[in-house]
């Protein structure tokens, strides 16, 4: 009975080894069968140096990351704007960026998405990575109603979820960041590599921070924002034409004052964006008016900022 | 000896159904363990960073789990990521994922770590308002009445 026992297991740890390094194998396939002999060695190297070549890419930055290096984004563009304290306007956008972030790509995200208003004239809008979104008080005064402002609220996030901040990023800078995270098998790094990590680190703020205030995203990146931000808001419901009700103003402001810096700089061409948005709303569809209750409650908040 | 073997069989069965299960792993900070597969849906307990799901199955955005309690529900697909086998992590290309997991777990990166030392160089640099901005947040309860106010999401009028 007792050598029965320990004959099941045998066999069960048999098998357990057997079934385990089967996995492995069928997962390896021709990769394995190409390395012939050298396989013992290879894989003892590969399981110590998997994360070595692991990371290549901006994709490749955890959720973590890109967190910690959207705080500091943040934390620069407040360097170089003052936050416009409004409590009730600012849990109003908050509320409304949280609500059409349900509905978006990514809805979930690290640490959350969430929203300050800067108190400037200039109509801008930026996302840094991470959920960190920032819109002027100017551009709130642009917005005709609380449709318009979903959909650029949409577009920023939009800019999020794609990781259109981190792309920025050198990728030289990031290459060097991976491979001397990689090299070290400790579970914390060394204090002299938290140095050389925090320059490659203040270098990616750079890219980004010029990115975001300075050059603006290229054309394609608008685009697809603006294409992610339709889908967006079409499934919470709002009116496809907000975003393109925002634009128009946009548009007509731009002709009216031609020196305006932030959106107008750093994005391209209104008009041409609400050209290309048209023929993404489907021209049957109908010009549906917000329901009251909507228009009531922007109205209402619209008068802080006005 | 034949009631042994069948033992042993279901034994083997059972063992090999066992690695085979997908697990998922929480890259978000906190993420809820829902009843159904809807953000407004009831929810069972709260998970955090790097905790471990049994994946059920799923729909539309959804994952089915059982949480390491034994609680099941549903977690949101963009607060999870895939979580192969350790022996998985072998092979290039595609499980570069298990990597990634490994340096997230270890906290290795840019992290709080990094952020401390780059405050150091610039203390010139204000975080409060990055905190603050942070405990903005809306309960879930809000955001419901935000959206059935204005006639969105689920409450969205017929066209």
């Amino acid at each position: 009975m007792r050598a029965g026992f320990y004959y099941l297991i045998l066999v069960l740890v048999i098998f357990l080894t057997v079934s385990l390094v089967s996995c492995a194998v069928v997962e390896k396939g021709a990769e394995v069968l190409e390395q012939g002999g050298k396989i013992s060695t290879q894989d003892k190297e590969l399981i110590t140096k998997t994360s070595q070549a692991a990371r290549t890419t901006f994709r490749d930055l955890s959720e973590e990351e890109e967190y910690y290096i959207g705080r500091s984004v943040a934390a620069l563009i407040l360097a170089r704007y003052k936050v416009w304290n409004n409590s009730a306007a600012t849990n109003y956008v908050n509320l409304l960026t949280q609500a059409v972030a349900l509905f978006s790509d990514r809805p979930e995200i690290y640490a959350g998405y969430h929203v300050l208003i800067l108190d400037s004239e200039e109509v801008n809008a930026m996302a840094a990575p991470g959920g960190f979104i920032f819109i002027t008080r100017g551009l709130l005064k642009t917005c005709p109603d609380e449709d318009a402002l979903a959909g650029v609220l949409a577009h920023e996030i939009a800019h999020i979820s794609a990781r259109h901040g981190l792309q920025a990023i050198k990728k030289s800078r990031l290459i060097e960041a991976f491979k001397l995270l990689a090299v070290e098998t400790a579970e914390r790094l060394a204090p002299e590599k938290v140095g050389q990590l925090t320059e490659l680190f203040e270098g990616a703020l750079d890219d980004i921070v010029v990115q975001l205030v300075e050059r603006g995203y290229d054309r394609q990146a608008e685009m697809e924002a603006d294409s992610l931000a339709l889908n967006t808001v079409n499934r919470a419901g709002y009116t496809p034409q907000g975003l393109i009700h925002f634009l128009e103003k946009l548009a007509e402001k731009e002709t009216k004052e031609s020196t305006l810096k932030g959106w107008f700089s750093t994005h391209p061409k209104p008009q041409d964006r609400v050209e290309k948005l048209k023929t993404q709303v489907a021209s049957g569809a109908a010009q549906a008016s917000p329901p009251k209750t909507r228009t009531a409650r922007f109205q209402k908040i619209a008068s802080s900022w006005k | 000896m034949e009631r042994k073997f069948l033992l042993l069989s279901m034994l083997l069965f059972a063992v090999l159904s066992l690695s085979k299960t997908e697990v998922v792993v929480v890259k978000v900070q906190t993420t809820a363990l829902r009843a159904e597969p809807r953000f407004f849906a009831a929810v069972k307990l709260m998970l955090k960073t790097g905790d471990q799901l049994e994946k059920l199955g799923g729909q539309e955005g959804w994952f089915q789990v059982k949480a390491a309690s034994g609680a099941t529900g549903w977690v949101h697909s963009s607060a999870v990521e895939p979580r192969p086998t350790q022996l998985a992590a072998l092979t290039k290309g595609p499980q570069t994922k298990a990597a990634m997991s490994e340096v997230a777990l270890a906290s290795k990166g840019f992290n709080r770590q990094v952020e401390a030392k780059y405050r150091e160089k610039h203390p010139e640099l204000d975080y409060a308002w990055v905190d603050k901005m942070l405990g903005l947040q809306a309960s879930a309860e809000a955001i419901r009445k935000f959206l059935e106010e204005g006639k969105l999401g689920e409450w969205k009028e017929a066209k």
